[in-house]
């Protein structure tokens, strides 16, 4: 059995075109205590990020209109949501697309398939800044 | 312009560097027509002139010596007619009387000696050869004369004195006391009626009129003389026909004191004016003078002279028309080999309709004909190259251009493919990790063995993709500063789980000569070296596996994989780079995998600009080896500078 976490403070967005893998993503966040919003496409994200200021974004990056990089490009157009940290769900990684998710402006990155029992550490390894390790509280701002 | 014409023009560029020769087949050729031209004629020339001049000298010899023997005659000729001019004298009895009664008596009347003295002038005057009659006594007194102050001179002392009281007689030249100069006196005695002699009768030759005789030249040209010396001095008997030669001074030349030594003979020297002349000469033992007879050398060989320039002249032409019809032929010969060596380079230069004209029906022609053949079979050639080059430069690109679909459609498809894995996978560690609520054993084997499944389908998915990629050039390769050090300690974490699971004991090497820094793409080479330490680790079942970095020759650096594994049978090298290729298709099935790894790892490799190379033992292991190209970063360089 895996250890749960509690991640009660966490409001996250995934974005996928893929509902299997929203599915899968969620059902890991909420087993550990976050709340999860989805969508499968780019404007939605969007509208949702500024309605719920979430801890962060989680989003595949190709989809049919919005894809990833463009919406990380909106996001950080707009000054109320370009600190949201955005990670990108990255189908296998050849070599160098990992150069290029992070010199794009992405927080960081998360190879497809997500590794289930291991995935709330990736995350918050992939998320230093925010995540106070000694407590588990998560402040919404970039130290 | 084709292809195929523009392939053989760049060839042709290359060997243009051929020098143009220096050395002109037509200048060799009328040099020859000369040379073989003037040749002989110089030779016959040559020889011509000698005999030529063997032959001019002779007859000028000849010529020489008739003149002296006619002269000769002249002179006897002479001599006998003046003897005979002094008999008439006293031939008168009434005249011959009273000269021997003036010879005779010791005081002869001034009356007689007047009268005979008047007979004498009278006698004189009929004739120029004689300048003076006179008539002398036994006691060498002359009693009479045409010039009457040479009465009463006495004779004695004379050379002729003696013997003209003997007989008729012929003083030769003679140098005479007082007058300076030559005289010949010829006498005749004077016999009174009983025939004794009471005196002389004597006649001073007129040399005028021997001179005369002498310088008859008929046949001696400008330059032609012939001249008398007397001994008396080496005086001249008779005048120089130059002027400025006087008859009484002394004269040396060969011709000359020869003649003067009594030889007769001829000779070539300078005479008495230092001219060089060819000369005959004579001793004339009654006269006692030397005859000689010259012509300057320069107009004896006048003729030859004129027949030499005569000859060079017509030599010189000889060899200009030589040079002229030896110039023409080279340019009958030259000019076709001219005109096919520029349809050579022309057709060399690409041309290829280039073609030379055949004008005539020998060697030449035969060649041309030769080269036109010749030059048609290329071009068929060279056209039928250039049509299988366009052919199979169309199939590569067709091939080319198939192998990209293939590629952009297995990236497609792996894409697709990996999808519905991906969440597989995740339901079923989702449904592992007792997400959704505890699980049987059973259910947990059966889950375990769905995740291993779709793990094994997505790598071997995997692999397809970075092969695809890699092929269809979709990749770009990073050329940033990396440490291997670093890629050295990643790669060991990475692999150190599976060795100490394994139980094999894995050695990592670093050439301490390697710079602590290089050029390229760390994620790619880590990739590469990941790849083969997979296989590496997954054929070895006891020993090691070593991994190096070393530094080569050439500007290259190498990574090295070695294992104590399995090994590759020989046959298996050739191929073990080749998609889906294991050993064997039962190796796949014990050892796992796809098979792509190591075509993945040389497509990795050369994308980097190197290569990857092995070598192996069946039973005793093997060493994979990637060389990449060695590239320092700038401020090293310069670092190392300093």
């Amino acid at each position: 059995m895996i250890h749960r976490e509690s991640l009660t403070t966490w409001t996250v967005v995934v974005v996928d075109d893929e509902p299997d893998s929203i599915e899968v993503v969620t059902d890991v966040l909420e087993f550990h205590g976050a709340r999860v919003h989805s969508t499968s496409n780019g404007h939605e994200a969007l509208d949702l990020a500024t309605a719920l200021k979430p801890t962060f974004i989680l989003t595949d990056l190709s989809m049919p209109g919005m894809d990833g990089w463009a919406l990380l490009s909106h996001l950080k157009k707009n000054p109320a949501l370009m600190n949201i940290p955005v990670i990108a769900l990255t189908a296998h990684a050849m070599t160098g697309d990992a150069e290029r998710v992070l010199a794009a402006g992405f927080t960081g990155y998360l190879s497809k398939p997500l590794a289930v029992m291991t995935l709330i550490s990736d995350i918050k390894q992939q998320l230093p800044a925010l995540v106070q390790q000694d407590n588990g509280k998560v402040t919404g701002q970039r130290v | 312009m084709s292809a195929a014409t523009q392939a053989v023009k760049r060839q042709a560029t290359t060997s243009s560097a051929q020098p143009r020769f220096p050395t002109s087949l037509r200048s060799t050729l009328v040099a020859t027509f000369v040379l073989l031209s003037v040749l002989p004629v110089a030779s016959a020339l040559l020889l011509e002139m000698d005999r030529f001049g063997a032959q001019a000298e002779q007859q000028v010899t000849f010529q020489l010596n008739s003149i002296i023997e006619t002269k000769e005659d002249a002179i006897a000729v002479w001599l006998e007619q003046n003897q005979e001019k002094l008999e008439p004298i006293l031939a008168d009895d009434v005249d011959s009387a009273n000269v021997v009664e003036l010879l005779s008596s010791s005081e002869p009347s001034e009356t007689l000696r007047t009268n005979i003295s008047k007979h004498l002038t009278a006698m004189r005057e009929t004739q120029d050869d004689f300048t003076e009659y006179f008539l002398y006594d036994l006691d060498g007194e002359i009693a009479a004369s045409t010039d009457s102050a040479q009465i009463g001179k006495v004779v004695t002392l004379t050379p002729y004195f003696a013997p003209s009281l003997q007989g008729e007689h012929v003083e030769a030249p003679f140098y005479e006391v007082g007058s300076a100069s030559l005289a010949m006196i010829v006498t005749r005695p004077v016999l009174d009626t009983n025939g004794e002699v009471v005196g002389v009768l004597a006649g001073r030759l007129n040399l005028d009129q021997l001179g005369g005789v002498m310088t008859q030249r008929a046949g001696l040209g400008k330059t032609g003389e012939t001249y008398l010396v007397s001994l008396e001095n080496n005086y001249f008997v008779t005048p120089s026909r130059f002027e400025g030669y006087s008859l009484t001074r002394s004269y040396q030349s060969e011709g000359i004191n020869r003649a003067l030594a009594g030889e007769t003979g001829t000779s070539s020297y300078n005479n008495y004016r230092d001219k060089p002349v060819i000369g005959a000469y004579t001793w004339l033992p009654d006269l006692e003078v030397g005859l000689v007879a010259e012509i300057e050398r320069t107009e004896a060989f006048a003729a030859l002279q004129a027949a030499i320039q005569t000859s060079i002249i017509v030599a010189t032409a000889a060899a200009v028309i030589a040079a002229g019809i030896g110039f023409i032929a080279a340019l009958r010969i030259t000019r076709p080999i001219t005109e096919l060596t520029d349809v050579t380079r022309q057709f060399s230069e690409g041309d290829l309709d280039a073609r030379t004209r055949i004008t005539r029906r020998n060697e030449i022609g035969e060649l041309g004909y030769a080269f036109n053949t010749m030059a048609g079979r290329q071009q068929e050639t060279l056209v039928k190259l250039e049509a299988s080059v366009k052919e199979a430069r169309l199939a590569t690109a067709m091939a080319r251009e198939a192998n990209r679909l293939k590629s952009e459609f297995l990236a497609t498809m792996s894409h697709e493919l990996r999808t519905p894995l991906n969440a597989i996978i995740g339901f079923a560690e989702i449904l592992l990790a007792g997400m959704t609520g505890p699980i049987s054993e059973k259910v947990e084997h059966k889950l375990s063995r769905i995740h291993l499944n779709s793990r094994r389908l997505l790598e071997l998915i995997n692999n397809l993709l970075d092969l695809a990629k890699i092929e269809a050039g979709r990749v770009d390769v990073l050329h940033e500063p990396f440490s291997p050090a670093q890629i050295a300690t990643t790669l060991q974490a990475e692999m150190e789980s599976l060795a100490e699971r394994k139980g094999l004991a894995f050695r990592v090497l670093i050439d301490p000569r390697l710079p602590p820094q290089l050029v390229g793409d760390a994620m790619r080479i880590e990739q590469a070296a990941s790849n083969l330490l997979s296989n590496a680790f997954k054929f070895t079942n006891k020993g090691e596996v070593t991994l190096r970095f070393d530094a080569e020759k050439d500007e290259t650096w190498s990574v090295s994989v070695t294992d104590t594994g399995i090994g590759i049978p020989p046959h298996a090298l050739e191929y073990i780079f080749d998609e889906f290729r294991q050993v064997d298709s039962g190796s796949q099935r014990a050892y796992g995998g796809s098979g792509l790894g190591l075509a993945i790892t040389r497509n990795l490799a050369r994308i980097m600009g190197g290569d990857i190379r092995v070598s192996s033992k069946l039973g005793e292991g093997s060493t994979f080896t990637i060389s990449l190209p060695l590239v320092v970063p700038q401020a090293e360089l310069v670092e190392a500078v300093i």
